[in-house]
Parts: C-alpha cells; structure tokens; sequence
C-alpha cells in the first residue's frame, strides 16, 4: 500500500496526467448520460415481478357489486346534494353517513400559511375496525373532495363510501381499514398523516382523536369523471422524489390487467407502445416528477412516513364501470390483508418505463454517480494543478497564456517541491457564495404570492450582474500589493465543484432524478476558467453560463408549462405558480427541491461565473509565499 | 499574570463572537439542539445529553440514577447539573454552561500554541518552527469548527472531557505537573480512556518542568505524578461512592464502555461488529480491541519521545477512530489540535484527499442514516460503509500526520535530504 | 442419585431379555404417523392443509390420534384473514373441512422447532414431556414420516427462523435405528428441492419419495379465489388422490411401488423421486410394501402363544428386588435432600436480592443542592489549590 501511494504520488508529476482530467471529466459527463438513454433497452431493464410472496395479487374474487351499484348510487346522490355545501356541512353529513354504517369517525382542522396565502380545511375519517384483527395495523382509503385539479372527486367520494360499507360486510380484514376524506387533495393528508404519526405542528394540525394501528398502505381514488373508463393511471410520486414500494404498483397492475381486463397507465402516457421511444418518455416524465419532488396526488404525503402510497385515476372511455375501479381496490385491499411485515426495503428504488418494465437502484444510479464524480474528478485536478501554477508563475512574466505544462515540468524537476496554496481567499469566497445561498431561499419562501413573479424578475436582473460585480470586487480588493493569481480561481472552482460533487453523490441516494438533473444543468461548470485574454471566449462561456443559471431555467421551466400544460396561462403567471407551488412545498410538504437549487447549485453556478470572469494578475511569488492567511 | 491578561483582552472578541454565534444558534433555532441531541453522530450511550437527562431526573428523585440502564456518565456530573435549572425549563443556563465550557477548551488550546511546544520541545526543534499559527488563530480554528460547534449544540458531556484534555496539556506545558495530572484525572474519571494519555502526558510535563524545581530523574518524576494522578482519581471515585452510595457507578459508566453492552449505532467502529459477533467470541475480541487501542500509547511514546505533544495528538486521533463509542466531538478535539502543527503540514501528502473524504463522509453519513431509520429503504450496512470511510478519512490523517512528524524530525537529523522524495520500503 | 443410575442396569439388562431378538419377525406390531408443516403465515396456508389432509387419510384408515404426532406451526383456521372462520379445506369445493372436529395438534405454533423435531424423533425429551408429544414406537413400528414448508438444497425451513439440514435429518434416523425405534420408515417430503432432503440418509429400512429433484420447484395445485391463497401442493393433491381412489380401506393391497408410478411429471410439474436403496430386500421388497403398512394401521394382533413360566418367575423375582432397591435409593435420596436444605436454604435466602420499586420522591432538594455545590466547590479548590502551589515562582 504505501508503495502503491508513493507511486501514485509520483504519478500525479506526470504532465501526461495532468492533461487528462477535463477529458476524463467530459467521458464521465457523456458516459452518465448515454448511460440513462441506455436503460430502456431490453437489456438493461427488467419485467417487473412480485417480490413479496404474501401479496397474491389477483387470487381472490371479489365481489363488490350487483346490488352495491344501487348503493353507490345512492351515495353519488348524496354527495351530489352536499356539492356546493361549506366544508363543515359536508363533514356533518359524511359523519351522519359514517355512524350509519357502524364506523368511528373523527374530524380533524388543520390550517397552513404559504406565499401570504392561508390555506384551511378539516378532514373527516373513519375507522373500520377489522371484526378478528388487532387494531395493530391499518390500510387506508382516500377520497378527496377535490382532486389535484381542483375537480370535484363526486364518484370517487361516492364509491369510496360504498365500498366502506361492503367492507364493513365481510369478517376477513386483519387490519383496520381507515376512510379519509380530506377537502382537497395537496394538504388534507398531509395534516392528516402528520398527526397521525405525532408530528404536526399543533399550532396548525389539530390532533387525531381517534387512531387505529400502524399504516401499512394507502389507495387514493381519484374519479371525478362521469361515465365509463377505459385504463386506470397510477400515480406514484411521493414528495422529495420517494416512490412507494413497487410490489404495490405491480400489484394493482396485475389485478387491473389479470382480473378486470382493464389497462394501466403510468405518468400520462395514454398510448404506450412499449417500444424505445415510449419507455424513455415515461421515464424521462417520471424522473422530472421525482426531480421535482412535489406531491402529485393525495398518496404523496404518506410516503414520507414509509407508507406506500398510490392514487388511482380512471381514465378514457371504455367499458369499464365505477364497480370495476371498485373491484380493483377490493383486490388490492386484499393484498394488502395478506401482508405480514413492511414491504421488502430494495423495491423503493426504481424508475419505471412501462407498467411491467423497470430498472433497478444499481443499473440506473451510475448514471447519477458519473455526472456528479465528474465534479470530483476536476476538482482533484484543480486541486494538484493548483500546487503546480505558483512554481510556473516566474515563467509567467515571459508567455501571456498560462504556462503549458511541459514548462511547469521543466521548472519542477529543478525544484521539486510542493507548492504553497493561499487557501483563505478561495475558502472564502466559497463559503460565502454558499452562505449567500441562504438568501434567494428565505427571499422566495416568504414573498407573498401576488410579487413573486416581479421579485423574481429583480432577482433574474441581480442574479445577470452579481457575477461580474463580484469579480469586480475581488480584482479591486486585492489589487494593490497581492493580487488574484490563476491558482485563487483554480482553488476556488476546485472547492466549489468539489462541494457540489459532494451534495449531488448525497442527494442521488435520496433523490436521483434530482440529483441527475441538477447535476446535468451544472455540467458547464466543469469545464469553467479565466480566459484572460480572449474577451469573445469569455464573454460566449458567460452567456453560456447564463442559459443554464438557475433562474434562466426556472423561467424556462415555467414558460414550457404555461404552453404545453393543461389550461391556458401566460407566463408571468406560470412563473408565479412555479414559485408558489415551490413555496408550499417548502412550507407544507417538506419538499426540498429550493434548498437544492438555491444552496447547491446556485452557489456552485455563481462561483463559476466569477472564475470564468477572472482576470488573474501575475504573482509576486515572494509576498504570496510569505503571508499567506 | 500580566501577560495572561494581554492574552484576555486580545482573545475576547474571538471568545465573544463564538459565544454570540452559539448562542444566537441556541435561541434563533431552537429545534436546532434537540435535533442534534438526537443524532448518534454527536451523542453516544456514554456522552448523551437525553441520558443525562434522564439520569438527573432520577438522581433528583432519590433513585439511584443507574437504574433503568439507560445512563452512563460518571455520576459527578449530576450534582453540576442539579445545580442548574431543569433543562427543558430554563435551558439557556445549559445553553451558558456549554458555551463556557467551549470557552475554557478554546482557551487552553490558545495557551498551548502561545507555548510554541508543537514546533520546539525541549529534545527537538523543528527547522521549521516559524512556520506556525497564533493562538487567535488556533483557537478560531477550533471554535468556528463546524464540528465543535454541532458538539456544543448537541450537549454531550463529552466536551468536559474535552476541556479537561487540553487543560491537562496545558497546564503540562506550563511546567504544573500536578494541576496537569488532575486535571488528566478528572478527563479519566468523565470517560475513563484519556487514562492511555498519561504516559505522554508525563513526559510532556517532565520536559517542560520549571528550573526552579526540577525534578531530573524521569522515573522519580513519573512515579510522583502518577501517584498524584492515583490520589485524584480515588478521591474523585470516593465522592462518587458518597454520592451514589454504592460502587454501582464504576460497572455503569466504565462497565458499559469496556464490555460494549449498549449496541447504539455510532460512527466508530465497534458497534457494527460486536452486532454481528457471536457471542462466544465476544469476550476475546472486547480483548483483542481494546489491547489494538491501547496499544498505540507505548509504541507513540517511546518513537517520538521528542515531541510528546505529538503524541497526545496523534492518540486524540487514534480515539477517535478506535475507541469503544467515538463521536464526532472526538473527531472535533483531535482537529483542535491538528493546527498547532502547521508546522508539518507542507510535508502531508494526502490533505486534499482527508478533507474530501472527511466532507463526503460527514454528508452522506446522515444520508444514509435518513435511509436506513427513517425511509426504511437502506439498511444498516448503507451507515456502517459510510462510518467505514469517516475512520477510513481520520485514519488517513493520523497516519499522514505521524509521517509529517517523522519526517520532519527525518529532516532535522539529515538536512541534506531536505526536499528530497523518499520512498518507504 | 449414583445409586438410581446403576438401577437403570437391571432395567436394561430386562428389557433386552424380555425383547424379542429384533428382525426375526418381519412385519411390524404397531404404525405412527409424523406429520409436519414447518411454515407459517397466511400465504403458506397451503402447508397447513397439506398437513391435514395426510393426517386425514391416516385417520382414515385408522391410525388413532395417540399414534399422530401433528405439528402445526400457525393456526389458519383462526386466521382473521380467513373468509371462512375455523376451517381449513385443500380443495376449492370446500368439501371437506379438514378443521372439523377431533384435531389434535400436538406440537403448536413456535413448538414447531428443529430441536424439538429431532427430540421427538429420537424420543431425546424430558420427564415432563407428555405422552401426547413423544414418538413411543419400538422395533417393530412403521412410521410414515411427511414433511412439508419451504425448502432448498438438502435443507427445510422450520419457521422462517431455522432449518434442518439433509445431514441433521438422516442423523435423526440413524440414532432411531440405533436406538431401535422402528421398523420401517416410509419418509415422504413435499417441498422444493425436495429429493436434496433425502439424499443423505443412510439408515436401513427407510423408503424415501419427494416431489422435486435439486433445482426445481414444487408447486401448488390450485387456489381456492375466496379463500384467497393456494390450498394444496400438487405432489400431495396427487398423492392424495391416489390414497382416496385407491386405498379405500384397511383391505387394500396397493403396494408403495403402485403409488410412486402414478408421478407423472405431467400432473406434478416436476420430477417426483423415490429412494429404495435403503430397503432391506432392495427395490422390490420396497415396492411391495402395502401402502397400508404405512398409511393404515396395522390389524392382526399378535398374540403370545407359549408360556415360558420359569421365565415369568424369575422376572417376577427380578422385578421384585428392583422394586426394593428402588425404594432405599428413595429413601436415602430424600435423607440427603432433607439434610442439605436447611444447611442451603439460609443463605440463598439472604442473597436473594428483592427488587422493590422505588418511589419517585422530591425530598431532600436542598440536600442534593447543597451536596453538588460542595463536590463542585471541592473540584474547584482542589484545582484553585494546585494551580497556586503549583505557580510558576521566577
């Protein structure tokens, strides 16, 4: 070992090496990415398959229907009256509807503060204790009133309540079966499963007063549509990007297809092919969901809490009736009567590409790794070419370019030793753009909704001239007698790409599509320097730069939803509810997408245009080499 | 005196600022602490601030605070906090309390450098002893240390330790052995392995004794300060005994650390593999483990004799990665020392690849604990690989340091090799 | 307690007169039946009926409950998710409640172990252990020996907990043999891999037959969509079947070698083994064998012919003076007892440490205040005192 580590030290001497490290930087960039466009291949994904045994998807009948049609009739009925009723008037009626079948019901206010916005609701619930079980564990039923669209859920509401009622019929549950019907469907279970679990905020989230067992998995339905379907979509994502166990997706899948006859579709993709193109799609769209990390359904808010958690959406025109969606969750719920313990813990990390394909954490997380080790890789070349460029300085004087590496050879084998780095600078000026992070993120948290999209455009106005103002400053600051040499800005992209290959190869394991897509943004900064003197260069990686600069991508972001999102709105208004929807994120779901953009990136983008900014001045070895810090 | 004073007036803005910034983490974020109280990184079975907590309560109740088996501390340090509001009521008198203790560390450590004892000791002078940090600097160092500050915030007691540690040292710097060896005694008796510290520690104060009373036979001189240390730490075990009123304590607090019964998740080594152990090999790798810790005192000592502060910081290092329950403000006392050897740091070859180890580590670690315990998606190998890599980090840094040291003694005994590649065979 | 152990000498010495010399008649006097399903959880529901029915059929053909040993690790029949309370069925007419009435299970839920599994086969168990859970056979029984769980590779699955190896069951076997526990063996298991699990016995007089060869899976025959799992394996289902349409009663002259020619790969879906080598007489004995000797219970009742009165006396004699020898063992035993208690009593008494829970009390508070502040203060001035002796004097 230690003989390997001298050699390897000798090595690093190597001008050949020395070279190497952007190339090698740019494959890893080229092989992460080719690596993901790779995966939908046969090859590299997998049929899906049940890996829990205990879940015996499809093996029951089920019989939900015949006369519970009339039932759910009656109940659409009902719901129907209660339409245009305030929230507690509905909750008093649900709750008649409730103790009529036998159940206990509770009721729970809660209230949330976002964007200056106040939002406020109460959620009503009720348990369904299983007749032989032992209260230890619990499945959960959503319906809520409105949906992510603010549709009203009318059949959802209605056929969840008929089938709490066949539930209640039959004597074979081992687990409590809990029926939520929260008013909306972006924060109802959130307080809902919050307080559950004991972790509300109780200035906000009134308390459960009554609870049952442990949850071990939860069906939202989500059918505001009026007459028959043809497939029915299962939505997913969790918030901050957990996905729920896929032995559930399988198993509705499974059930849907092997029982009813009925099709399933996954993030949107109607039509599915199964070819190449398709499956990229429907991974690519699922990775942007996960990446942002917003709830899209009721379901979401229970993953956190190591729920799984799906919605089911009817959608289409077919043959299908509100029994079959109903028989769909009855065998769903009875799967998940079957289960013994937690779902097996290496189904959480998937990207699926079709309803039966997937790839697994150890194929697709290369990828991830790749783009982010590609941060790490320049920023240990910046760093040991940064222990060579002061040696060169002398050289320096005689050549405008900076020195080529076949002189620094030349100059080290006469002299041998390390260089001295003058590391306070560099520390500095990194830690403080990380610190300055800290500041579009409280900014955009507590703006109220109604001056988002103008303090969004003053800070895209800041966010152009920060770069070049602090490259001013630091020039002027040390212009006297030490002035900012090329190893300053080597050290400081090496610092900086080095924290951002740390915070990516972290958040791949918690969230890849993030940690993927954040890292793919920010590949310009690899390949960032000070052209000092080549303005056109300089001035063509700025703009560059500036394409890809958090708040360039935002509003880019936003503007693609205003045109080819569901309804009509323009682009201010895209971009209000962008930040707006990352507000309540933050606030509600504990979503930390802006923290990633605005502590992650956002400072490592900023470090990176003051280091292409750069106009390194010629060291005065002797004073630099005397005080340093 | 009147140079202690300058001292004073020159370091109280630096003290200032960092009580002010604790504090102002203290109040600004109040969750902060709590949160930090409950990670195993910062607190251990032997150093947490709950266990303490709940030890106190029984303690103020009449029971005797070892039972239940949730509290492990030495039983000192529960009239210290009886004295104090309760915590949860009033806890910015904890809050002070810890700050000063900070204080107090940072202090010593400022005094330590002023001596300039890293970089010339009585049998060795390094070539480049001017190379070096102030005081200031070294005392900044440690105090706006990410890691001390988070320790300082979590409230293990494992910081009385720690100032206990370099009070020690210092006071062995500034030629009073005996206030030296109690304050070792008191370091021990909080946690019983600065005990392995003695040896280096003796020699420490026997080089820098006082002219007026020196003692020069090292063997009369060891004998004396070990006795005094002896008379110390029986004292303290006697109120101890007083207190509690029975020898309970000692199975309790130097028990628990010796046989390893509480299996609590740490960054160290230990936990993963007396998890998987059988337990028929458990006594004979207790054994095995804590002959390797200890091991490293003889040998430190006797090869670097000329520069015992090295020593002490290199077994800092060394327990931080090997003993029974480290944490990360283990880790936080061994980098408090690490600055006063600037002088050596041009001769590490693998900075860059510590530091981004340590980063990586420190990171990914409660990553990959959020997995593990919360998500229920990793398990518990994903937090013992990353606790791998942390010692793998800290391991890298003793040891690149122990060759700094060696070489630069190398350098003084050979000059003409000054610069020279050497390769170890 | 010396004296009692050479008392199990004449015993012996007994018991081996009384015997009959072993193998000079072959046919057997008496049949068991150990049945064991070694998973649990609602989807292995099909195990448990598997077991059942065997124990069924050898009910049927009239094995008595004290001559089944049952192991059951979970109980289906009380399952809260079982649609249909307390029954269990193998087949999805819902027929036959294999649950009715006149179960006896005799090993339960985590009773269910390897340990406990190989103490019955080799009657290895305490004086407490009932006759209901001991395998009393002799020489001269037939013991059909069925197991079914999960498996693998020479090894079963007991529980999810443990396994039992190939090697630790043909142990068993032979330390029957040794102990002359039986006569014969029919051992018959179900489950994947299951061919692995017999490959390793190497005791005389034991028939061996599994549903799959290594590497294959045994599957389940069919699955009952209310009851809502699989509710029997298909090696057993066919084996069952067979024994129904076949063996209607105690008269039947189906052979062994009829039943293992009806595996079809076919209707198992995998290869079915079968072992003979074992069999004293080698495979044609073996496939002679009536299925009755080992699935119904045995009929003709031997009955001793000639009295051999000299024999009977000395016996009687012997038996006698065992009998007194007994009784002074007794005597000095509970004389050595009665001394040493008082003697040991006393201290273990006044060792014995009581726990009492100790009440939460607030009193003494200044005491506790006052206590810390002096172990600070004496801290302190036990510092402040060393630090000014110690003062540098120049």
């Amino acid at each position: 070992m230690p003989r390997l580590l001298s050699t390897a030290l000798l090595m690093r001497r190597d001008p050949r090496l020395l070279k190497l490290p952007p190339y090698l930087s740019l494959l890893c960039i080229v092989v992460g990415v080719a690596w993901l466009l790779m995966l939908p291949l046969d090859d590299y994904s997998r049929r899906t398959y049940i890996s829990e045994n205990a879940l015996l998807p499809g093996q029951v009948h089920t019989y939900f229907g015949g006369s519970d049609q009339n039932v759910f009739r009656a109940y659409r009925h009902e719901v129907d009256a209660l339409k245009d009723k305030s929230n507690t008037e509905i909750n008093d009626e649900l709750e008649n509807i409730f103790r009529g079948i036998g159940l206990k019901v509770g009721r729970q206010n809660y209230t949330y503060h976002s964007a200056g916005n106040t939002y406020s609701g109460e959620n009503v619930y009720a348990i369904l204790q299983a007749p032989r079980g032992d209260a230890t564990e619990a499945i959960v039923l959503v319906a809520a009133w409105k949906n992510v669209k603010d549709e009203f859920n009318r059949n959802g509401l209605a056929l969840a309540l008929a089938l709490t009622r066949y539930f209640r019929r039959w004597s074979l549950w081992s687990k409590d079966i809990i029926l939520v019907i929260p008013p909306d469907s972006r924060m109802g279970t959130q307080a809902w499963v919050d307080a559950y679990h004991d972790a509300h905020d109780a200035s906000r989230v009134a308390s459960l007063p009554i609870k049952s067992g442990a949850l071990q998995g939860a069906i939202a339905v989500d059918y505001p549509q009026d007459g028959r379907f043809e497939s029915v979509h299962v939505v997913y994502d969790g918030v901050n990007g957990q996905l729920p166990n896929l032995d559930l997706i399988n198993s509705v899948v499974n059930i849907a297809s092997g029982q009813m006859g009925m099709g399933s579709s996954l993030q949107q993709m109607w039509r599915h092919s199964d070819k190449y193109d398709d499956r990229l799609k429907t991974m690519l769209r699922g990775m942007l969901n996960q990446g942002l990390g917003h709830a899209a359904g009721p379901h979401s808010c229970f993953i956190p809490y190591h729920v799984d958690a799906i919605t089911l959406q009817p959608v289409g025109q077919g043959w299908h009736d509100e029994m079959g969606l109903g028989r769909l969750v009855e065998g769903t719920f009875r799967s998940l009567n079957n289960l013994l313990e937690h779902l097996h813990q290496s189904f959480f990390f998937y990207l699926l590409m079709h309803k039966e394909r997937f790839v697994s954490i150890g194929t697709y997380l290369p990828s991830a790794m790749l783009i982010a080790a590609n941060f790490t890789i320049m920023a240990i070349f910046l760093w040991i070419k940064s222990g060579h460029v002061e040696i060169n300085s002398p050289s320096k004087e005689t050549k405008s370019k900076p020195a080529t590496t076949e002189t620094s050879k030349a100059v080290e084998e006469k002299r041998g030793a390390a260089a001295e780095r003058d590391l306070l600078l560099p520390l500095s000026l990194v830690a403080g753009c990380q610190f300055l992070g800290a500041l579009p993120l409280f900014i955009f948290n507590h703006t109220p909704s109604n001056l988002l999209a103008p303090i969004f455009a003053i800070f895209s106005l800041i966010n152009l001239t920060l770069p070049p103002l602090f490259s001013h400053l630091l020039q002027a600051r040390r212009a006297q007698d030490k002035p900012i040499t090329l190893q300053h800005y080597n050290l400081s992209k090496s610092f900086s790409l080095l924290l951002l290959g740390m915070f990516l190869s972290s958040l791949a394991t918690l969230n890849f599509s993030l940690a993927f897509l954040v890292g793919l943004l920010a590949t310009p900064l690899s390949f960032t320097r000070p052209w000092p003197g080549n303005a056109i260069a300089q001035y063509a990686y700025i703009a560059l730069l500036n394409l890809v600069s958090p708040t360039t991508v935002i509003a880019a972001g936003a503007a693609a939803w205003a045109r080819y999102g569901q309804g009509e709105m323009g682009v201010v208004q895209a971009v209000t509810e962008v930040l707006e929807e990352a507000a309540f994120g933050w606030d509600v779901w504990g979503m930390y997408t802006p923290l990633v953009i605005w502590c992650v990136w956002w400072p490592a983008w900023l470090v990176g245009s003051v280091v292409v900014l750069g106009q390194p001045g010629t060291a005065i070895k002797g004073d630099t080499k005397k005080k340093v810090l | 005196m009147n140079h202690g004073k300058m001292h004073l007036q020159e370091t109280a803005g630096l003290y200032a600022t960092a009580a002010a910034l604790r504090l102002a983490l203290f109040t600004l974020f109040p969750a902060l602490p709590d949160l930090l109280t409950g990670r195993v990184e910062i607190s251990t079975p032997v150093t947490s601030f709950k266990r303490l907590q709940e030890g106190l309560f029984l303690y103020n109740h009449n029971v005797s605070p070892y039972d239940g088996g949730v509290y492990h501390q030495a039983p000192l340090l529960l009239p210290l906090f009886s004295l104090l509001p309760d915590p949860s009521a009033y806890p910015i008198f904890t809050y002070v309390l810890y700050i000063m203790v900070d204080l107090l560390s940072a202090h010593a450590l400022y005094k330590i450098a002023e001596s300039g004892e890293a970089a010339s000791s009585r049998l060795f002078t390094s070539a480049r002893k001017d190379r070096r940090w102030s005081g200031y600097v070294v005392a900044a160092i440690f105090l706006f240390n990410p890691f001390t500050i988070a320790t300082c915030l979590a409230r293990p007691t494992s910081v009385f330790t720690t100032c206990a540690i370099l009070h020690a040292v210092a006071k062995a710097i500034y030629g009073t052995p005996f206030t030296a060896m109690l304050s070792l005694s008191f370091a021990a008796y909080l946690s019983m392995y600065p005990i392995l510290l003695l040896p280096p520690l003796v020699l420490l104060a026997y080089d820098r004794q006082h002219a007026s009373n020196r003692i020069l036979s090292l063997l009369q001189f060891a004998g004396t300060n070990v006795a005094a240390a002896s008379v110390s730490l029986g004292a303290l075990f006697a109120v101890s005994y007083l207190l509690t009123g029975s020898w309970e304590f000692m199975s309790s607090t130097y028990g628990i650390q010796l046989t390893l019964n509480d299996l609590t998740p740490n960054v160290g080594l230990w936990w993963y593999f007396f998890i998987e152990m059988f337990d028929s090999f458990r006594s004979f790798f207790l054994g095995v483990f804590w002959l390797h810790l200890s091991s490293y005192v003889g040998g430190l000592s006797i090869r670097i004799r000329s520069q015992p502060l090295a020593v002490v910081t290199l077994l800092l290092g060394i327990f931080g990665i090997f003993k029974p329950y480290p944490s990360v403000s283990d880790a936080s006392l061994f980098f408090a020392m690490l600055p006063l050897f600037r002088h050596v740091f041009p001769l590490m070859r693998y900075s860059f690849l510590t530091a981004s180890v340590v980063l990586y580590s420190t990171f990914l670690g409660p990553a990959f604990y959020h997995l593990w315990i919360y998500y229920g998606s990793g398990n518990a190998n994903f937090f013992y690989a990353i606790t791998l890599v942390w010692s793998l980090g800290l391991s890298l840094l003793v040891s690149d340091m122990t060759f700094a040291v060696l070489r630069d003694e190398w350098e003084v005994e050979r000059p003409e090799m000054v610069g020279k590649e050497i390769r170890q065979i | 307690m010396r004296l009692s152990s050479i008392l199990q000498l004449p015993v012996l010495l007994a018991s081996s007169l009384l015997a009959p010399i072993p193998h000079v008649a072959a046919e057997h006097t008496s049949n068991w039946a150990v049945l064991v399903g070694t998973s649990r959880f609602w989807f292995n529901y099909r195990h448990l009926s598997n077991v059942l029915s065997m124990y069924r059929t050898v009910k049927r053909l009239g094995i008595p409950d004290s001559q089944i040993i049952l192991m059951l690790p979970d109980d289906m029949a009380c399952n809260p998710r079982n649609a249909f309370p307390g029954t269990v069925y193998s087949n999805s007419d819902r027929a036959v409640d294999l649950y009715g009435d006149n179960i006896e299970v005799d090993y339960r839920g985590y009773e269910v172990t390897v340990e406990n599994f190989i103490r019955l086969l080799t009657d290895r168990v305490g004086d407490e252990m009932p006759r209901s859970k001991r395998l009393l056979t002799d020489d001269r029984s037939n013991i059909f020996v069925y197991m079914t769980g999960h498996g693998g590779n020479e090894f079963l699955k007991f529980q999810d907990a443990e396994e039992i190896g190939a090697f630790d069951l043909a142990d068993a076997f032979e330390q029957m043999w040794e102990k002359r526990r039986y006569h014969e063996i029919l051992f018959m298991i179900d489950t994947c891999q299951a061919n692995t699990m017999y490959s390793k016995i190497y005791s005389p007089n034991i028939i061996a037959t599994g549903s799959s060869e290594l590497d294959q899976s045994s599957y389940s025959h069919h699955a009952d969509n209310d009851v809502g799992v699989a509710v029997i394996d298909r090696y057993t289902y066919y084996n069952l079947e067979f024994l129904e349409s076949e063996v209607q009663d105690l008269s039947s002259k189906k052979t062994v070698g009829e039943l293992f020619d009806s595996y079809t790969y076919e209707k198992i879906h995998s290869h079915a083994g079968v072992r003979y080598d074992l069999f004293r007489g080698g495979t044609d004995a073996a496939r002679s064998r009536l299925l009755t000797d080992f699935f119904g219970n045995i009929q003709n009742v031997e009955v001793d012919g000639a009295k051999n009165t000299t024999m009977d006396e000395e016996m009687l004699a012997l038996s006698k003076t065992i009998a007194q020898l007994r009784e002074i063992a007794a005597e000095e035993e509970a004389a050595a007892s009665n001394a040493s208690q008082p003697a040991k009593s006393e201290p273990t008494r006044s060792q014995k440490k009581i726990q009492l829970a100790k009440p939460l009390t607030d009193e003494n508070w200044w005491t506790k205040k006052l206590v810390g502040a002096t172990a600070l203060a004496g801290c302190t001035a036990l510092w402040a005192l060393g630090s000014y002796l110690e003062a540098p004097r120049n």
